[in-house]
């Protein structure tokens, strides 16, 4: 023992742990000693300053080999792993577990939590990175967008190119490897005729037969060569080929698609699409127009382009080249083209007209931070309960230690506890998640599967996961309770460090500070997805049923005085495009000027506004009583008279197509969402026409809906025998556009409870073990006359000033990230101060919640009792 | 004369160990040299002396007790074996019959 009691007089104690380190076992003792004696001397000698200097000096000599090299014949050493010791562990391991029910369960049910919840965001997370990547040279698919130019310069980035370029790309380019179209459904209802069955399908694309060279969807019947030898060849997938044609062959069968007159034949059966692709589609057929060749068509924008580049090109260069082409071809047109690589289509395209709803990465960031935090909440609770337990554990240290453990193999035995704790969590989450997959893919629209490989792949990463975690959050426990001195704990009471200790006060507040930071994620998140759902959209979408197939109907004036007939309907109206669904777009221009704006457009019958109430701002809807409605006029919302630089807007005359289709401005309707939130009002025209009305809406009245749609299904099966009953509510149609915001809401929410009852559950026993320490302090100070208020308030205190901090710190990141995540809206909540303010105390009460209850029950015990126990 | 080859500065820490008689360990070792021949010693200089005189079979050692003024250190105490005790009197036999020449030449010596 060192009795030198003053620390002066010691010798320098980095040179001392130096050679501690460094010299072979059999010298150290020797030579450490032999120095102390030389410095105590030269001390006395020559002073202190130069008894350091000397032992310094001393100390560097002997790093030499000689000294370093271990001498491994003299004492065998013990192996610090045997079969017997591990038996040991685990058995103290298993006993410690059962003995203190409530700290193993907050350890391992929460660490099992925050793996179960860090697994399901890694499915979700792995699966939207997956995106298109099952192509064969997916790094050299490339989709051609562009960015829309209208007259006065404004750009609309545009996922659509016209057919021509495809053509051009393939006979010019020689970077191209191949390159196909894809003319997709456009909302557009199939009807598919079987002899005894009869369905719309909306998932009809057609293609160039190159299609399968640029993508990889395999073939279970039929080939890629001869899959569109016929323009009238149909490609299905594996579940429409049994829909249609049950378990027998489809190939070589006739199947009637309605379209440019009727039966095509089954060349192909294609694996189904995977939920993990940008498109997804139920029947190809081979892209062919009556009316124009695609060849040649630079005019039509309602195709996508998309090019497998050869090996080793480079997509700047090749987008350079790109716009040279259409130059060529196309000098008058003013669009910007470029490419977008194929992977990262659905976490980063955001333009107009893509093939489906796409995703966003600052979801993926948002949820893999959430998992990460969750993770760490979790292994702070490890390590928190594991040193504030140390108490119970000292003793077993030092009777091992007297026994003569060694500290690593004490280290050892600590790491691998939590390393077991850990991995038993590990497999407790997977089981979990393996039971929650299935139904969880059919909430968030994926399809996720635990048993093929990759599932497995990730449920093992995650066992690894586990283990990391175990030992991260084990090795501070494990350094810290292997270093007690057995003399000092087996002696006295005091436990070196069970106090709170400054990296115990720093976890705590990391937790806290999470928990702020999700606390106040979730409500900016949840305020503004209730903005989205109760926004006004300038028009009324409830109570309105929409008929989706009407395009055509020679009757559809019959249908709709009959269903005006029926008591529930209140009025009934026709347009071209559905709000929230598709409309048409095209240039306009200001008659005589060249400027021309890209506009929304419908067409509509005289009824569609007024049964939609959309509210009018200057001027007149459009009614029958003006025949010139039907060809001559035009309503516009006011960002499109803006935009069109009307001053007068009533009575101006607007180029409706760019090619000489004059119609006068008789009103301006004000302005209104017709599609979601995310995007910022557009300009919109209303025009009638009678030939493009394809869907009908009918508003009704009263509450009974399921009534009012068997009437209407009546009337229509009597009127439109020939045509299945199909409807869509317009409300729904609307709600579907915020689908993925209102999950994303409904994620974070759930996570951020998760998280918080994980933090709260560490701090609840954290609290009871820091108080059930201070048990004779509180007795002490009970007797002495401390009030039982006074000392719950210096309980909480020390808590609460962590929570505090936390707070602090939390706010201002907080503010950035929800920032950066409200870009995402064009319309959006302002932050507001009650939002920190409310999760701040959300927090705080949560703290005082979970640590009041120990500390009262601390401050309320009789001094006696907690006194007389020894 | 068929014996180990011994340094300078080993055959003089082993006679400092034969001096102390059995209380001889690292750092007295190295006061009393530097005391005894003026030079300035390095502890790692002694210390690898008396390793090397161990494994020539000189020296012997045992561990020994502790002190507060070595932080509660052992010391290893080192003690001459009757090998070393030969050795040493070999040397000095050696020398001894070349000093005699030197005092007491055969002849007497030349321009001197």
């Amino acid at each position: 023992m060192r009795t030198s009691g003053n620390h002066h007089t010691q010798p320098p104690r980095l040179a001392g742990k130096l050679l501690e380190w460094l010299l072979a076992p059999h010298l150290r003792e020797t030579i450490l000693g032999d120095l102390h004696e030389d410095f105590a001397y030269n001390v006395k000698h020559a002073g202190l300053r130069k008894a350091r200097w000397r032992y310094w000096r001393q100390a560097l000599g002997f790093i030499k080999p000689g000294y370093i090299k271990r001498n491994r014949t003299r004492y065998p050493s013990t192996p610090f792993i045997t079969p017997g010791m591990m038996r040991n562990y685990f058995k103290i391991a298993f006993r410690n577990m059962f003995r203190h029910k409530l700290y193993s369960f907050i350890n391992v049910g929460g660490l099992a939590l925050s793996l179960f919840c860090s697994l399901l965001i890694v499915y979700w997370v792995r699966d939207e990175l997956s995106y298109d990547k099952f192509h064969h040279d997916r790094d050299r698919i490339y989709r051609v967008v562009k960015d829309f130019v209208s007259g006065d310069g404004n750009r609309t980035p545009d996922a659509t190119t016209p057919p021509a370029l495809a053509a051009a790309l393939q006979k010019d380019l020689p970077e191209i490897e191949s390159v196909t179209r894809i003319y997709p459904g456009w909302n557009q209802q199939f009807l598919v005729k079987q002899p005894d069955a009869q369905f719309y399908e909306e998932g009809v694309y057609r293609v160039d037969s190159s299609f399968f060279d640029v993508f990889t969807f395999p073939f279970v019947a039929g080939n890629k060569e001869s899959a569109f030898r016929t323009p009238k060849s149909v490609v299905l997938t594996e579940t429409m080929a049994l829909k249609y044609f049950g378990t027998e062959n489809p190939v070589g069968k006739q199947l009637n698609l309605r379209i440019d007159g009727g039966d095509f034949t089954v060349t192909g059966v294609l694996k189904d699409v995977p939920g993990n692709s940008h498109f997804h589609f139920d029947f190809l057929i081979p892209l062919r127009r009556v009316d124009v060749d695609p060849d040649t068509d630079w005019n039509s924008h309602t195709f996508y382009t998309y090019a497998k580049l050869k090996p080793n090109t480079d997509a700047a260069g090749f987008t350079g080249k790109l716009r040279l082409l259409v130059r060529k071809y196309q000098p008058e047109n003013q669009d910007v083209f470029y490419v977008q690589q194929l992977t990262n289509i659905h976490l980063d395209s955001k333009l107009k007209w893509e093939l489906g709803r796409n995703s966003d990465r600052s979801y993926v960031r948002i949820l893999s931070f959430i998992g990460l935090f969750i993770l760490i909440i979790a292994g702070i609770n490890y390590v928190n309960l594991a040193t504030a337990r140390s108490t119970q554990r000292a003793r077993e240290v030092g009777v091992r230690k007297v026994a003569g453990a060694f500290r690593r193999s004490l280290v050892v035995q600590f790491l691998g506890e939590s390393v077991v704790v850990s991995v038993f969590s590990g497999i407790l989450a997977i089981g979990l998640v393996a039971a929650v997959l299935p139904f969880l893919g059919e909430v968030v629209g994926k399809d996720f599967t635990t048993w093929n490989r990759a599932g497995l792949l990730t449920c093992l990463a995650a066992l690894g996961g586990a283990m990391i975690i175990g030992l991260l959050a084990g090795v501070y426990p494990a350094l810290f309770l292997s270093s007690f001195e057995p003399a000092q704990v087996l002696k006295s009471q005091k436990i070196p460090g069970a106090r709170f200790s400054w990296l115990r006060r720093g976890l705590v507040t990391f937790q806290f500070w999470a928990s702020v930071l999700l606390m106040i994620g979730t409500i900016v998140v949840s305020r503004q997805i209730k903005f989205l759902k109760t926004a006004p959209l300038g028009f009324d979408k409830e109570q309105v049923i929409t008929l989706p197939n009407v395009g055509g109907l020679a009757n559809l004036d019959a249908l709709r005085s009959e269903l005006l007939g029926l008591r529930q309907v209140v009025k009934a109206g026709a347009a071209s495009g559905v709000f929230g669904g598709s409309n048409w777009t095209g240039g306009m221009s200001k008659k005589g000027s060249d400027q021309a704006v890209v506009v929304n457009f419908m067409f509509v019958d005289n009824d569609f506004l007024q049964t939609l109430d959309v509210r009018v701002k200057q001027g007149r809807l459009f009614s029958a009583g003006f025949p010139a409605d039907s060809t001559a006029s035009l309503l516009i919302n006011e960002t499109a008279a803006r935009q069109l630089g009307l001053d007068q807007p009533l009575g101006a005359i607007v180029d409706t197509d760019q090619k000489g289709d004059y119609r006068t401005v008789v009103g301006i309707v004000k302005d209104f969402h017709f599609t979601s939130l995310h995007n910022a009002i557009k300009p919109f025209a209303f025009v009638v026409g009678r030939q493009n009305l394809s869907n009908l809406f009918i508003k009704v009245r009263g509450t009974d809906m399921k009534e009012s749609l068997a009437a209407i299904e009546k009337k229509w099966n009597e009127l439109v025998p020939q045509r299945p009953f199909t409807y869509i509510f317009l409300d729904e149609n609307f709600a579907a556009l915020h689908r993925s915001d209102e999950r994303f809401q409904q994620v974070v929410s759930g996570l951020t409870g998760l998280a918080l009852v994980i933090a709260g559950m560490g701090l609840f026993a954290l609290a009871s073990f820091t108080t059930e320490r201070r048990t004779k302090e509180i007795g002490v100070r009970k007797v002495l006359g401390a009030s039982a208020n006074g000392i719950v308030l210096m309980l909480l205190g020390d808590f609460l000033k962590l929570v505090l901090t936390a707070i602090l710190i939390a706010c201002p990141v907080a503010w950035y990230i929800m920032q950066y995540w409200l870009q995402n809206f064009a319309y959006r909540i302002d932050m507001e101060l009650w939002m920190f303010a409310l999760a701040g105390l959300a927090v705080t009460f949560i703290a005082l919640l979970t640590v009041s209850f120990q500390s009262f029950k601390a401050a309320w015990m009789n001094p006696v009792k907690s006194l007389r126990s020894e | 004369m068929n014996r180990t080859y011994l340094g300078e500065f080993e055959e003089i820490v082993l006679l400092s160990v034969a001096v102390m008689q059995g209380q001889a360990y690292g750092v007295v070792l190295m006061h009393e040299i530097v005391e005894q021949t003026g030079r300035s010693v390095k502890l790692n200089q002694v210390h690898s002396a008396l390793q090397r005189l161990e494994e020539k079979g000189m020296v012997e050692s045992e561990v020994g007790g502790a002190t507060a003024e070595r932080g509660g250190r052992r010391k290893r105490l080192y003690t001459v074996t009757a090998y070393g005790q030969r050795t040493l009197q070999q040397i000095q036999d050696v020398r001894n019959s070349f000093w005699l020449k030197l005092t007491n030449p055969p002849k007497p010596a030349i321009g001197s």
